[in-house]
């Protein structure tokens, strides 16, 4: 018999962080991270007017990262855990930002601010990935159809209204029940 | 001396321990070295390393790069004991925070990590910097890089499909590493361009793209064969994010452009001024969005910031009318190039 030594990080094991919800959006102020990848600003601002109207939250504020493939700033985590009370991240389209739109709801949490990453159904795996290594390994994110950088306005609306329910429930409901794995799905493309 | 910690991981007598570490999914596709305690004390006393030392930090991914898990995936990916400085600077090069690790290993556009060794190292471990450059042949240049990757894939999660996305990578993610001719070159070698004295020893890191060979067997002046070089490069792998580029000048264009005189700094201004591409068409061929604006006909971009952007080594065959580059990944501020100085005992 001989032995071998094993060559990967061993940390496994769970230590899943979730903050606390509230009862609703009602008056909540939304924090959005934009990840600088073509039309998720759009995107994203029109998911926060979807939830002041449908939701009655107060208002939103974006926030920038410096570029996609980073999570977000010291300074974003904390004036957003200063400053909102709920978070969406996204939107995730690529390997590197897709993981680092995961990791921004996986900090945010860890702040005790709500969080809904939104990323495109092509990316699943690598935003599972990330919630592995961070210890979470059913950390909830949100998906969405792939891609986005080319669609039209009037596709990133219908984009917008089909995932801002999914957005509500995440920010609102026990994140730890599992979700309907179901892609907003456009339909028109 | 502190212990080995791994998890220990019997194979039986009779079986065979390549294939038990192919069926744990060790490997990057080739055989590997059983990673033995014996072989892995090895590894870690010729760097004069602790296991438990930490060699670098990942914030983003929260992992602690230990030189004992880096020696395992050394002996794995065939290193002999004496190149372990060289994969400990280089696993330092990719944790360093301006390589910023996430982005260029988890990306779709794919780059590899490119291994410029400098120094009297690359001598002494017979680290390739003539021909067939980026070929096989030399088992410091096919290992090194590989136990880089394998760090990569086992420490730290960079598995095709999960974090590392890359849509189509490059040959150069199995192993990427080159020495500059040092010897042969008339100009200061790159590490001393770097800040590093030219008897220490380093490792630069480079998120890069394949090497782009070009060719010219015409030109007796710098100027046209650095030309063909330009020409090339200004519609390359970087060109909407201004990224870095390396450029391999081997021996007969080396000879050609240093004896008309021209320094490595000529030769980056003169890349710098020959490499500008206007908006219209870059905004025609798809890398910046329509449409095209009044004076986008005449309004220039340059392919990088500066042209110390451009890193010009000797290195490739002493015969051939052949150069070649090597596009950076993305933007430069995304992820810097970094040097590391190598340590040895």
């Amino acid at each position: 018999m001989i032995e071998l030594l094993d060559p990967t990080r061993e940390a496994v094991g769970a230590e899943p962080i979730y903050a606390e919800r509230p009862a609703s959006l009602k008056g909540k102020r939304i924090g959005l991270i934009e990840n600088t990848k073509y039309n998720s600003d759009n995107i994203l601002k029109r998911i926060g007017e979807i939830l002041i109207r449908d939701h009655g939250a107060a208002s939103y504020t974006l926030y920038t990262k410096r570029y996609s493939s980073i999570p977000a700033s010291e300074q974003t985590i904390r004036d957003i855990a200063t400053n909102c009370d709920v978070m969406v991240a996204g939107v995730g389209d690529c390997g590197s930002c897709s993981s680092g739109t995961v990791l921004d709801g996986i900090l945010l949490e860890m702040k005790n601010i709500p969080s809904a990453s939104i990323i495109t159904h092509l990316f699943v795996n690598t935003g599972r990935a990330m919630a592995r290594q961070w210890r979470n390994p059913d950390y909830q994110y949100l998906v969405m159809e792939h891609p986005i950088a080319n669609l039209p306005e009037e596709l990133l609306q219908q984009r917008a209204e089909q995932i801002a329910p999914q957005v509500a429930a995440l920010l609102v409901g026990d994140p730890r029940k599992p979700m309907a794995p179901a892609v907003a799905r456009s339909g028109a493309r | 001396m502190a212990e080995l910690t791994s998890l220990r991981r019997s194979v039986e007598t009779g079986d065979d321990a390549i294939e038990f570490c192919f069926d744990q999914g060790w490997s990057d596709g080739l055989p590997v070295v059983p990673p033995t305690p014996q072989r892995v004390q090895a590894m870690l006393d010729a760097a004069g390393l602790a296991p438990d030392h930490e060699i670098g930090f990942i914030a983003e991914r929260r992992i602690s790069i230990t030189a004992e898990k880096v020696a395992i995936n050394a002996v794995l990916a065939g290193c002999r004991p004496e190149y372990m400085p060289v994969v400990v600077a280089a696993v330092e090069g990719i944790c360093d925070p301006e390589w910023a690790f996430h982005g260029p290993s988890t990306t779709t556009s794919g780059p590899a990590v490119l291994l410029i060794v400098n120094g009297p190292i690359a001598r002494k471990l017979d680290i390739n910097s003539k021909e067939c450059l980026f070929g096989p042949g030399w088992r410091a240049n096919l290992t090194i890089g590989r136990a880089l990757r394998l760090v990569m894939r086992n420490v730290c999660g960079t598995i095709p499909g999960t974090l590392d996305m890359a849509t189509l990578g490059n040959p150069g993610k199995l192993s990427y590493v080159i020495a500059e001719n040092e010897e042969e070159s008339p100009w200061t070698p790159f590490h001393v361009d770097r800040g590093f004295k030219a008897e220490q020893s380093t490792v630069t890191v480079m998120a890069a793209d394949g090497p782009c060979q070009i060719f010219n067997q015409l030109s007796d002046s710098p100027e046209q064969l650095l030309l063909t070089l330009a020409d090339n490069m200004r519609i390359s792998g970087g060109v909407v994010g201004q990224t870095y580029y390396v450029v391999i000048l081997p021996g007969e264009h080396l000879k050609t452009v240093t004896d008309a005189g021209w320094s490595k700094k000529d030769v980056q201004k003169f890349f710098f001024e020959h490499t500008y591409n206007n908006y219209a068409h870059l905004r025609r061929t798809g890398r910046f969005p329509m449409p095209i604006k009044p004076g986008d006909e005449y309004r220039m971009r340059p392919l990088v910031t500066s042209p110390d952007m451009f890193f010009v080594l000797a290195a490739g065959g002493k015969v051939g009318a052949f150069s070649a580059f090597i596009p950076g990944w993305a933007k430069a501020s995304w992820s810097r190039v970094v040097t590391k100085a190598i340590k040895e005992i």
